[in-house]
């Protein structure tokens, strides 16, 4: 696009996007707002974005020790890492493979990864649920990371990115004494850093924020994931106690948003990708 | 360092043969160039030498050693690229010394942090890192060893790429069209380098190329290779003065060769083996001239005559001689000891 | 080509690629082929979770299924949420796409804020609506209250929750559907605008309506059908705010089929009802590559 117009335009294209800004932080700018006031002023009609008196350690205090807020965020990392991780150590040595080798069966596992793009998470969850309380694996980190060790996402991704590596690299390696395991490891991982990196943004935000899987199989508030989390929390205030639960909800979406403001380019680069497969 | 043999080797991509029966002896220390136009299998027979790609049918004997069925890691060659093939995220001294690490080092002392742990690491990092200085003193890149590919100029990468080559003293070295990544002037410098460092190691080379300058000038002996076949090997003087086939005859040589039908066959005469005489002169071909190409030294005169699709060009010296004018009638004549002559297949008639 | 390049191929690399890819194929089989086929068996079977017997019934769970009011009634619901996010987030997308890029100055500004919502945990997003809608102390109440108007219930007037439950939809799915029309205006060649300038085009909407929006059909079809795709799976908001409530009045797809098979354990019958779900997001899915291939067409 270009950029252009008159004067009047473009303050009118301002003034458009900032009503527009407005409407969309709006839950963002309360929920911070709501967190520092005291029950009074929340409860008031008469509307202010400061409060008169601060309740800030009140509120972050109550968030804090009536449900295991930290816990929850430390279950995030770890249930993310862990898939994120796995997922690196199926799809990569795959996505090499079906980039750059010539195998049987090569052609077929490709069109398996095509047709994996396009099964929503939610249609295998009965079977998968069914899998784990046969093993007796439910309600465990186990449950919410092993499902989602298989990405065709990541690999397709990742076998996109090989395929743009030039074939003479790997034949150099070859004739310089790598074997297939250590071309894959000394020479595309460390070329693939930009690919793994948009990766990884798009299978932490899904899965930091995937609260279906969680509600299925956790019981255990000790294994909540952030959103089921939340979800604990709201129900034991029974939707009264509103300055402690905003407490809650900016502690809980705050690592995501701080991650996004801090490398937004990548995330938005990540982010489209994923919606550019649906 | 080795002899290279090539038996009867055979390669079909798909429904197309593009090796048909190559069989081609290398000597230790040869330089032998391959060379063809593009698409004629030149890049695949080098790539079947190196294990990169399998043969359908035949042998490849390195070092008296069948080494069919070894990957390429063991057959002890060592390959420059066109694209040179450097590991981006390495430095040039990590570039280098790859190969030998993975020859003088274990799988456990090759790992990041145990690596270092492990008794003989450090011995074999040292030895490497002098070999690595060696190499890069040979080809004069010493400075250069702490930065990485991309901050590297063209002739730059294509020396580390060479280094990456001779740190291990393979038996041989591939060369796949190693210079043409290069502007014109260091293709040239580059040229005599090469042939000065094989000289200096003694080394076998295979060199891959569609240039003809290049061909002429560095090898021992040059295997002109056109649709998949072998036509001719042989030094590139006799290639140039000797050709067994017309396709040799004009493949090699620019200008072109002036190819005239006659009787049962062709005649061939070089554009410095045709004079220009008065029109009317015994045994002269006539024509007129259609264009005159200064080169400097010498002027190209193309030579319009009735009967011939293309026009004939005569090569003369351009101070010993006048110019002819654009449409004058002119008389060609070969020197009859220079007039290779081919029957209808295109094979020497001597 | 596949075959006899496979062949071509040294053994050590056909047993390398075997090896490379041998986890993939097992996590592909046991993760998501063998699941996602079991679905299918499961929904012709009456088997409960933890029951010892299972029977085979054909087509019985899609006999009562499609017999169930509360079936269509859901998937009504679906399609109507469908209806309204998808067209109110890919418009509200487009033009932000538009003013944004059209910008001179705050571009990456007004991007980052309004890609925020994409980003954040919708959970505790719906948490923060939840109170925002609140009847009384809700802060969207309070300013209609000030302007004379009264907001009434939002989430518990069964006309009404559906749309709201849309409402919070396109908010959070508008951003997303932004940067995707971003990535499509950036693939226009500028050169085009300056041809239409010079033929005649002088004022922004002529050049909109006669390159912008030529040049980026595709890719609406394409956002559209990815919107349609992601609203089609709606839940999150569903369970935390709503439960399907008031009066079924939000019950959708994957809450119905999560109630089934996870609250009364009626795992065959639940099962039905994802392969329902699981057809119509495929036939979505299949638009979606014919959309993808158009786009590269043009592109």
């Amino acid at each position: 696009m270009k950029p252009g117009g008159s004067i009047l335009g473009h303050i009118l294209r301002h003034l458009l996007l900032i009503a527009g800004l407005v409407i969309m932080l709006t839950p963002f700018v309360w929920m911070i707002s709501t967190s520092l006031k005291p029950p009074n002023e929340i409860f008031s009609t008469k509307l202010s974005l400061l409060p008169n008196n601060w309740a800030a350690a009140d509120n972050y205090g109550k968030a804090f020790t009536k449900v295991p807020l930290l816990r929850y965020l430390l279950n995030g990392v770890i249930v993310t890492g862990g898939i994120f991780l796995l997922q690196l150590v199926v799809s990569l040595p795959a996505a090499y493979a079906l980039a750059k080798l010539r195998f049987k069966g090569r052609d077929i596992l490709f069109t398996m990864v095509l047709i994996g793009l396009m099964i929503p998470a939610q249609a295998p969850a009965i079977p998968r649920y069914v899998m784990l309380y046969e093993v007796g694996l439910l309600d465990s980190y186990a449950a919410l990371i092993v499902p989602f060790v298989f990405s065709a996402f990541g690999i397709f991704l990742m076998r996109q990115f090989f395929k743009t590596v030039p074939d003479d690299l790997m034949h150099a390696a070859r004739i310089d004494g790598l074997g297939e395991f250590e071309i894959l490891w000394r020479i595309m991982l460390p070329l693939a850093m930009p690919a793994m990196l948009a990766f990884g943004v798009i299978s932490v935000v899904s899965h930091w924020n995937d609260f279906f899987w969680p509600l299925i199989v956790i019981q255990t508030g000790d294994l909540a994931t952030p959103p089921l989390g939340t979800l604990f929390f709201r129900n034991e205030e029974a939707g009264s106690d509103f300055g402690p639960l905003m407490a809650g909800t900016v502690v809980i979406t705050a690592p995501l948003v701080l991650l996004f403001l801090a490398a937004q380019r990548r995330f938005i680069e990540g982010v489209t990708l994923s919606g550019m497969k649906g | 360092m080795a002899t290279i043999s090539i038996e009867a080797v055979r390669k079909n991509f798909g429904p197309v043969e593009v090796l048909k029966d190559i069989s081609l002896e290398i000597a230790d220390g040869e330089f032998l160039t391959l060379l063809g136009p593009s698409g004629c299998g030149k890049s695949t027979l080098l790539r079947i030498i190196a294990g990169l790609e399998r043969n359908d049918a035949g042998a490849i004997v390195i070092g008296g050693r069948r080494v069919d069925d070894l990957p390429a890691r063991d057959r002890d060659i060592a390959m420059v690229f066109q694209s040179y093939a450097l590991y981006p995220h390495m430095t040039v001294a990590q570039n280098i010394g790859l190969p030998l690490s993975m020859r003088r080092m274990n799988v456990w002392q090759r790992l990041p942090w145990i690596g270092s742990m492990l008794p003989g690491t450090a011995a074999a990092r040292r030895t490497i890192a002098k070999d690595v200085a060696e190499a890069a003193q040979a080809l004069d890149i010493g400075p250069l060893l702490g930065r990485k590919p991309g901050q590297l100029s063209g002739g730059q990468k294509q020396r580390v790429a060479l280094g990456r080559a001779m740190v291990r003293h393979p038996a041989a070295f591939l060369l796949d069209e190693p210079l043409s990544n290069l502007d014109a002037k260091l293709r040239v410098q580059m040229r005599s380098e090469l042939t000065e460092l094989q000289r200096r190691l003694g080394a076998t080379m295979i060199y891959v190329t569609h240039d003809q300058a290049e061909a002429m000038t560095m090898s021992d002996r040059v295997a002109v290779m056109l649709a998949g076949r072998l036509e001719q090997v042989a030094p590139p003087r006799r290639l140039y003065d000797d050709p067994e086939t017309l396709a040799v005859a004009e493949f090699v040589g620019s200008p072109k060769i002036n190819v005239m039908p006659v009787e049962g066959g062709f005649h061939a005469v070089r554009p410095e083996a045709m004079q220009l005489v008065a029109p009317y002169e015994a045994g002269a071909i006539a024509g007129h001239v259609r264009l005159v190409e200064h080169m400097g030294s010498e002027s190209l005169v193309h030579v319009e005559v009735k009967g011939q699709p293309t026009p004939l060009i005569a090569r003369i010296d351009a101070h010993a001689e006048r110019d002819p004018q654009r449409g004058e009638a002119v008389g060609l004549k070969p020197l009859p000891h220079r007039v290779l002559k081919f029957d209808s297949e295109g094979r020497r008639v001597r | 080509m596949t075959a006899p390049a496979a062949n071509d191929a040294t053994p050590a690399e056909r047993r390398a690629a075997l090896a490379l890819v041998s986890p993939a194929w097992l996590a592909f089989i046991v993760l998501l082929a063998g699941p996602t086929l079991a679905v299918f068996v499961l929904s012709l079977t009456d088997w409960q979770l933890g029951a010892p017997t299972m029977n085979f019934i054909g087509l019985g769970n899609y006999e009562q299924l499609f017999a169930d009011r509360v079936f269509w009634k859901s998937f009504g619901n679906t399609a109507v949420y469908c209806l309204v996010t998808v067209p109110g987030s890919v418009f509200l997308g487009l033009g932000l796409a538009l003013l944004i890029e059209g910008a001179t100055f705050g571009r990456g500004f007004y991007r980052a804020a309004y890609f925020l919502p994409v980003t954040s945990t919708l959970i505790a997003m719906a948490v923060v609506w939840e109170f925002l809608l609140h009847p009384s102390v809700g802060l969207i109440n309070i300013v209609l209250e000030q302007v004379g108007i009264t907001g009434g219930d939002w989430l518990k007037n069964p006309s009404r929750a559906l749309f709201t439950l849309a409402g919070i939809g396109i908010w959070q799915s508008a951003g997303l559907n932004m940067v995707l029309f971003m990535a499509g205006l950036k693939s226009i060649p500028a050169d085009l605008y300056e041809a239409a300038e010079i033929d005649g085009a002088a004022s922004a909407w002529e050049r909109f309506r006669c390159v912008t929006w030529p040049m980026l059909g595709p890719a609406t079809l394409f956002v559209t059908v990815v919107s349609g795709i992601r609203s089609f799976q709606v839940f999150d908001t569903v369970e935390v705010l709503t439960k399907g409530g008031p009066n079924k009045s939000t019950e959708v797809l994957l809450y119905t089929m999560y109630t089934e098979a996870f609250n009364f354990f009626r795992t065959g019958y639940g099962a039905a009802i994802t392969v329902v779900f699981l057809v119509v997001v495929l036939a979505l899915t299949l638009l979606q590559v014919k959309a993808g291939e158009k786009r590269t067409h043009y592109g």
